[in-house]
């Protein structure tokens, strides 16, 4: 196939178990993502977004095999990552995807020196000798606008945005095809958002790799990204090109997402303050998930039919790179 | 102009330790009047965090305060003993933070928590600090508020528990409350929730906020006037309209330029470069001046100067700052 | 590429000598060091040193206050103390050294393996472990020499058996921990085999429970020594061993006390060192401990903003 996505996510769906809460109890079963599906082209930037327990770090952690996926297929470049059972394959699969994570200090060894935690990667492949691996560290230094003189240091000593940094390179290491971006940005500083923004946009443009942006921050997601899928309580509501989402938001829950986002303008925001769709109450829990339309009971527009029907994503008739996930706008029963 | 509820000349707040210590607060300034809500904005290690525990007389032992003034609603803050100081708190003035956990003990139900409160403080009777409580919940937007009175904190969500710890925070009716990134960890939608609650509480009860926020966005739809802290100093004052329309500190023109908005189309972020520099033996000149995009010979030579640009907007910057592109 | 570079000042440093240089800077490790150093030579150079053979019976000189004949004195058989404390070492330390070695090479491994397979593995290699635990470990010692014969070596065979679940106690539950850190996540997503992760990530960063552990052991393993020692089962008499001696110089506690000051003051210097260089080896070990050293030294420059900036 020509037109074969790099990543196809098929229906994906995410189970874990919870241990009883008193002896003898009914082990609980939460589903944290629940038939998910999409696609990320090579070079495109998806961003995740969606408020706490709706999933998308799950799923950013089952697309790089963190977790084991319940249902569903992750297929890369037409083979199915979630069915490889041989260690070649696995680690085959592992090397194609890569992640970088909220807290970067945590995520690098506290032990070892920048150096190392460069080396790791290579050493776990096995890619080239000593002089070309030091030589590829140079160069990843150099990409990600660090110096050479980090090398010896370790982890507590430099910043959060300089750590960031060291992430972003250990993850390019391997030369992924894809990496998952798990709130990268989320625990620094507004200063150095930005500088870690431009880098990941750099780098992009320049190795053409995908990202999976995953973000709680709509403001952050909409500016890197080329396409957004929003994601409720395990499943994708909505998902279009991130202008097309910004600017005609059609499911009443991206509605009250976009609304509820404040712009540094004083005017504006008192004027969107007036007009701000207000949810009522919050997310229902994942292990209590209503029947029919999960986001019913939050809806400012949910009729008699989204008590019984479960929406499924389909595309707008009027735009097919338009999805949404909601019976009475499908139906143009409402806007 | 009334005499402001709160009056601070000249904090300046030490923590020492190690090789030097560490000045977190310095030369800070500012009032705050009966029913405004003052934002603090600044990232980590601006002092903004460090200000609200100096005020609330929370810093020692660990650290040195010391001011040229400062004054709450009559009281010289300056020369109050612990004791004094302790009967202010919580009832004059109370804070919540960005984890509401903090305010909240784990092992006793809200209820529990909300009516020892009240009977300690405004010696209600048991029954009295009952009804009081159900109807601070209910101020606070806590359905079902006789019902949950006997929940436990981890039955709340992270935005319930939010409202909870207001609820707790204003049940001795404050003049003012400091809210330390109190919805920095909550989800944008409850965001939106708990900024209305503090707005309308403060329409119904008169009372004063200080806004401690890292998010530029929402402070200007909540605050009446915004203070932008850069290293433990006072980089630019101003009312949000003012501020927001024309800033005048490098240091708050690069944070508004550096965060993405959505009511602007894709264009390349403007990155400041660098990090924010130590806080042991930071010179006197503008601590910004390395990093500033609009830095002239004199940021690095003198300390930056205080200038007014109109009623009400102090900034503390040598630059002459050209109006904002891109704003109507 | 990216327009911001940060350039920290370069160092030439490398980690040993800054380890090394935390271990220096350390005095009361420092010092404990040269007096383990000390008395280890000493013992091993017993032979050489010694004044006199530290089995002679000879009986006219026994119980001798110390002079300068015998500096520490002589014991009921008239045997020379200093040189019984110097002969003595060579078990006693040895004992303990061994006892170190092989408890934690053995419970180490068994707690990393219980810690990360977790589930059934966990359980089983945990009850094992408990069940040790039942017995009073010098019991339980005692019990094993009863079995295989009195002699030093089943001594410490016996003695390092009973340590083993207390290392993998601790180390299970450090791995439990570290398990779950990000960067163990991070490694996994990098493709790390689970035994890469234990050796490079979790082993590296349970080492400080580790070292004060064998520095509890080792000084526990002195005193054990002696206890069995005295029941007849460890150092047969009349080979010299501190705890043996010590013993020993219980029962003339009132016609001559000096009897008890070499060996006890052996036994407390040694076992004192090993715990301050547990002290010293767990900082060095640690990258986040340079900081103050390095603070202090090169102050101002190389520090200079050096905690993470993370906000809030």
């Amino acid at each position: 196939m020509i037109d074969e996505p790099l990543l196809r996510v098929d229906d994906l769906s995410v189970t874990f178990h919870r241990p009883p809460l008193r002896p003898f109890g009914k082990p609980s079963t939460v589903r944290a993502v629940d038939g998910v599906s999409f696609t990320l082209a090579r070079g495109e930037t998806l961003g995740l977004v969606g408020e706490s327990g709706c999933g998308k770090s799950t799923t950013g952690n089952a697309l790089v095999q963190l977790i084991e996926p319940s249902g569903g297929r992750i297929m890369l470049d037409g083979d199915d990552i979630s069915s490889f059972r041989s260690r070649e394959d696995r680690l085959k699969a592992r090397r194609r995807g890569q992640m970088i994570f909220q807290d970067a200090y945590a995520s690098l060894d506290p032990r070892m020196t920048i150096e190392d935690i460069l080396q790791e990667p290579m050493r776990i492949h096995a890619l080239g000798n000593r002089q070309e691996r030091s030589r590829r560290i140079q160069e990843l230094l150099d990409q990600v606008g660090l110096a050479q003189s980090f090398r010896k240091r370790y982890p507590h000593e430099m910043s959060g945005g300089q750590l960031q940094r060291i992430g972003i390179a250990r993850a390019l290491a391997v030369e992924p095809d894809f990496i998952v971006c798990d709130e990268p940005v989320s625990a620094l500083d507004v200063s150095i958002q930005a500088q870690i923004i431009n880098l990941l946009e750099d780098l992009q443009a320049e190795l053409k790799i995908a990202l999976i942006f995953i973000s709680h921050d709509l403001s952050v997601v909409q500016h890197i990204s080329h396409r957004i899928a929003v994601m409720y309580l395990g499943r994708i509501v909505e998902q279009a090109p991130a202008d097309t989402l910004y600017d005609a938001p059609r499911h009443p829950y991206t509605k009250a997402l976009l609304s509820a986002i404040s712009v540094p303008d004083p005017v504006r925001e008192r004027e969107n303050r007036k007009n701000r769709i207000l949810l009522h109450g919050e997310a229902a829990s994942p292990d209590a998930i209503p029947t029919g339309c999960r986001f019913r009971s939050r809806c400012p527009i949910a009729g008699e039919c989204c008590a019984t029907m479960d929406p499924a994503l389909a595309p707008l008739p009027v735009d097919s790179h338009h999805d949404i996930a909601c019976v009475r706008v499908l139906s143009g029963e409402a806007n | 102009m009334s005499e402001p509820l709160l009056r601070v000349k000249g904090l300046r707040t030490e923590i020492p330790g190690g090789p030097g210590s560490v000045v977190a607060v310095d030369d800070l300034s500012f009032d705050i009047h009966q029913g405004e809500i003052l934002g603090i904005v600044g990232e980590s290690g601006s002092g903004k965090s460090m200000t609200a525990l100096s005020i609330m007389g929370l810093v020692a032992p660990a650290g040195r305060v010391t001011a040229k003034r400062m004054e709450f609603d009559g009281w010289d803050l300056t020369g109050l003993d612990e004791a004094a100081m302790r009967r202010l708190r919580g009832r004059e003035m109370a804070m919540i933070f960005q984890d509401p956990m903090t305010s909240l003990n784990p092992v006793l139900s809200i209820g529990f928590q909300l009516i020892e409160q009240l009977r300690w403080r405004l010696g209600l009777s048991r029954r009295q600090a009952r009804r009081q409580a159900v109807e601070l919940l209910g101020r606070v937007g806590i359905s079902g508020a006789e019902r949950r009175l006997d929940d436990y904190p981890h039955q709340f969500s992270g935005g319930m528990r939010q409202r909870v710890s207001i609820a707790m925070a204003i049940s001795c009716e404050p003049k003012l409350l400091i809210a330390d990134e109190a919805t920095t960890a909550l989800d944008v939608t409850i965001q939106a929730q708990i900024t209305d609650l503090i707005m309308r509480l403060c329409e119904e009860s008169g009372m004063s906020v200080m806004w401690i926020s890292h998010d530029l966005g929402v402070v200007a739809g909540l605050c009446d006037r915004v203070n932008v802290m850069y290293a433990g100093r006072l980089a630019e004052s101003a009312d949000a309209m003012s501020l927001y329309a024309h800033s005048r500190h490098g240091y708050t023109r690069g944070l508004m330029k550096s965060v993405p908005r959505i009511d602007r189309r894709r264009q390349r972020l403007e990155a400041i470069a660098g990090r924010p520099p130590s806080l042991i033996d930071l010179p006197k000149t503008c601590p910004f001046e390395p990093r500033c995009a609009y830095s002239t010979p004199e940021c690095g030579a003198k300390p930056a100067p205080r200038r007014n640009f109109g009623e009400n907007h102090i900034a503390y910057c040598w630059a002459d700052l050209p109006a904002e592109e891109g704003v109507e | 590429m990216s327009a911001v570079t940060f350039a920290p000042p370069e160092r030439s440093n490398s980690a040993l000598s800054l380890a090394s240089g935390q271990f220096l800077g350390n005095r009361a490790a420092l010092v404990s060091f040269v007096c383990f150093v000390l008395i280890t030579v000493a013992c091993l150079a017993a032979p050489l040193i010694a004044p006199y053979d530290p089995v002679a019976i000879s009986l006219s000189d026994k119980l001798q206050a110390p002079g300068m004949a015998h500096w520490l004195g002589t014991d009921y058989f008239g045997r020379d103390v200093l040189s019984r404390v110097l002969y003595g070492g060579r078990v006693s330390l040895m004992v303990a050294l061994l006892v170190v070695v092989a408890s934690t090479l053995v419970g180490v491994p068994i707690g990393l393996l219980a810690g990360f397979a977790g589930g059934r593995v966990d359980n089983a290699l945990m009850r094992i472990m408990d069940a040790f635990l039942t017995f009073p470990p010098l019991l339980l010692a005692v019990a094993i020499v009863g079995v295989l014969g009195p002699s030093i070596e089943n001594v410490m065979l016996a003695l390092a058996l009973v340590r083993v679940p207390v290392f993998a106690r601790i180390v299970r539950s450090s791995t439990l921990s570290i398990r779950e850190e990000t960067y163990v996540k991070a490694a996994r997503v990098l493709g790390s085999g689970w035994v890469r992760i234990l050796v490079t990530h979790v082993l590296r960063n349970a080492i400080a429970p580790i070292v004060v552990q064998i520095t509890i052991v080792f000084a526990g393993a002195i005193v054990s020594e002696a206890s069995i020692s005295f029941l007849g089962l460890g150092a047969q008499p009349p080979s010299p061993s501190w705890g043996r001696d010590l013993n020993e110089a219980r029962r003339f506690l009132e016609d001559a006390p000096w009897l008890l000051f070499g060996p006890s003051i052996a036994i407390l210097v040694s076992v004192l060192s090993v715990n301050f260089i547990g002290d010293g080896l767990r900082d060095a070990l640690d990258p986040r401990a340079w900081q103050t050293l390095r603070r202090a030294t090169a102050r101002g420059s190389a520090a200079q903003g050096a905690t993470p900036g993370r906000s809030q």
